[in-house]
């Protein structure tokens, strides 16, 4: 991609990297298994694909992956409309992926989200926590000493250190 | 010549001569000193290669020619010499970064990614069925141990570590020129002047932001280190960038 | 039966206050017969960085001969050492070049990574068997135990633990976890590594440390 990139001089499309990657998983019969969501804005406008393990691939206004897929499309079968905005949008596709965390076995604790325009991808790393771990009811921690060893060996080891000469003018004459 | 079993011209190896010479090296610097004038210029806070781009007619759609590259977000070259033999060792050298990348998830140090050009190129002066490459490369980058550095390699596939070179029609003079002007304590701001200045002394004809190419190498700061990779790419920011026309218009007007 | 399962042994690695901390059981058997209890499994790679290789021991051999090779070559091509999370992508692309015939090993790392200021911070990751990264905050486990080091650790673990803390921590939770896993036990060993900075001689000054320790933890 990177090098389709610079021998263009373009920034590449998404239908590009969907063809690129939909020939390499065809090419290994669905050994590699990877099942993707993939989605960009180029300058065709934004697009969104899944490509599955071998190969096949869909473009569809809104699609889901995984063992989640089926909660999160039920969401979005019922709330996606066409031309939402940002808000509206990033609200739809976190209460799809809740759906998937509450409802699958198999999906859980956050929701991370991506928003990408044609300037920039806003990475949303854990942008709802709906299973926030609760604070410890108490330290299990072992005293000091607790364990009791055979041996020892320590090694020392110095990164970075300035000497300061203590009679200065006094140097060794290296002319 | 053209003779039945091949005869003598078969294979153009890559002989010594009696004086312990290789002449096709030495016509392949040749063929570099008849190329345009390139150079480089290390700064305290950057690097800057430059290049004249001069076509040979009015016809020629100048801007589909480049000759600064980029490698990785990182390093930049600069030619002279054979235009073809250049596009295959950018090529080359794109995907050797490329490579490096999918082993250690990180792109290669400068000195890494010359070492890999400069075997390409000395690979050869030394293979059955193949001439040297025609051109001399000016290497310039920016990674975390060595900060910002310039490398030169030649046809043989040799490689030095320069703070400011010229290589191609002009080098001499060039050399000569910023020999004079040099100091360590240059800004990047004034060594892309002095790089256009030092073109200017042997330019036949207009310097114009469509006759000269810049690229530069900026040294991150100490916040841009510490913040890290740029959120949501995964990557670090890059440190060398080509000089987009306007810009190049901008540094000729001053 | 698991080939993972075939030699046993366990890796937990564990990150602490300027420390962090790699140990692992010293058994080998082929399946429940026990053959030795003094089997290498965590090799250092530099002086800050070390790895642990549980699984299959003839690929704990090959692969720590294969990584040593390759951050020789790394060494001497670059002129400097492999930092941590170099390494560990290194780790990942060895594993991953084996994608349809992998090495029964899931490896553990940890180190000590250069900032940009110059001090180091702690560093720990995993893989599984065919490379794929796990870069944890907390710690990381593998090796037959792990189901079993993953509920003692999220007892025991708590954020910046001093290096004596972290130690206990460690020490007790692969040996408690060990001990109630057949394939694994028979010993163990811990390596720390800690980062100190300022003044601790008069004639150097700041200065910046570190220590590597490995004690051999026995049962009560």
């Amino acid at each position: 991609m990177e090098m389709h990139a610079l021998s263009t001089g373009r920034k590449p499309r998404v239908v590009t990297a969907m063809t690129m990657l939909k020939q390499m998983l065809f090419q290994y019969q669905g050994h590699i298994g990877a099942a993707l969501v993939l989605g960009g804005v180029d300058a065709t406008g934004p697009q969104l694909f899944t490509i599955h393990p071998h190969g096949s691939t869909d473009k569809l206004p809104y699609v889901t992956m995984g063992s989640g897929s089926l909660a999160a499309m039920a969401v979005f079968e019922s709330g996606w409309q066409p031309n939402m905005t940002r808000e509206q949008a990033l609200e739809l596709v976190t209460a799809a992926i809740s759906a998937g965390i509450f409802n699958d076995l198999g999906s859980g604790s956050n929701v991370d989200a991506c928003v990408i325009t044609a300037t920039q991808t806003e990475m949303l790393r854990n942008f709802v926590k709906p299973n926030e771990r609760v604070q410890k009811e108490r330290s299990y921690g072992f005293r000091r000493g607790t364990t009791a060893y055979k041996k020892e060996e320590i090694r020392s080891l110095i990164i970075s250190e300035d000497v300061r000469p203590v009679r200065e003018g006094e140097e060794m004459d290296t002319t | 010549m053209a003779s039945a079993d091949g005869g003598a011209y078969s294979y153009s190896l890559t002989v010594f001569s009696p004086s312990g010479k290789l002449v096709q090296i030495e016509h392949a610097l040749a063929a570099v000193s008849q190329g345009t004038t390139s150079l480089g210029i290390k700064a305290s806070n950057g690097i800057v290669i430059a290049t004249e781009k001069k076509s040979s007619s009015i016809l020629i759609d100048d801007s589909m020619i480049e000759k600064v590259a980029v490698v990785c977000p990182n390093i930049g070259i600069v030619y002279s010499g054979m235009g073809p033999d250049f596009r295959i060792l950018v090529t080359r050298a794109r995907k050797s970064a490329q490579a490096y990348w999918k082993i250690y998830g990180e792109y290669p140090p400068t000195k890494v990614l010359t070492q890999e050009i400069a075997n390409i190129m000395q690979q050869a002066t030394q293979s059955g069925g193949v001439r040297p490459y025609g051109v001399s490369l000016l290497v310039a980058g920016w990674d975390i141990t060595r900060g910002p550095s310039l490398y030169q390699v030649d046809p043989s596939g040799s490689f030095w570590a320069w703070k400011a070179s010229a290589i191609g029609k002009n080098m001499v003079n060039a050399k000569t020129f910023l020999e004079k002007r040099y100091n360590d304590e240059i800004s990047l701001e004034d060594a892309i002047h002095t790089a256009l200045l030092t073109l200017k002394e042997g330019f036949e004809g207009q310097m114009t932001e469509k006759t000269i190419e810049i690229g530069v190498v900026t040294v991150p700061t100490q916040a841009e280190l510490e913040a890290g990779k740029v959120e949501g790419t995964g990557r670090f920011k890059p440190t060398f960038r080509k000089l987009s026309e306007e810009e190049v218009r901008d540094y000729l007007a001053l | 039966m698991s080939i993972m399962e075939y030699n046993g042994g366990s890796v937990i690695a564990m990150v602490g206050k300027d420390c962090v901390a790699i140990a692992s059981d010293l058994r080998l058997g082929v399946q429940s017969l026990s053959i030795s209890s003094n089997f290498q499994k965590i090799f250092p790679v530099t002086d800050r960085v070390f790895v642990g290789l549980p699984g299959l021991a003839s690929d704990v051999t090959t692969l720590h001969e294969q990584f040593r090779y390759r951050v020789n070559m790394y060494t001497i091509k670059e002129e400097r050492e492999i930092e941590p999370e170099t390494f560990a992508q290194l780790v990942s692309s060895t594993l991953y070049e084996r994608r349809f015939g992998p090495y029964f090993i899931e490896p553990v790392i940890a180190g000590m990574q250069k900032t940009p200021s110059g001090s180091l911070k702690p560093f720990i990751a995993a893989t599984d068997l065919i490379g794929c990264l796990n870069f944890a905050k907390d710690f990381v486990v593998a090796g037959t135990a792990s189901s079993k080091l993953f509920g003692v650790a999220e007892g025991l673990w708590e954020p910046d633990l001093e290096a004596e803390d972290l130690f206990e921590t460690i020490s007790q939770t692969l040996l408690n976890a060990v001990d109630r896993d057949a394939f694994s036990g028979w010993g163990a060993v811990v390596h720390l590594m800690c980062f100190f900075e300022g003044s601790t001689h008069p004639l150097a000054q700041p200065r910046r440390s570190s220590t590597n320790r490995i004690a051999s933890p026995v049962a009560p």
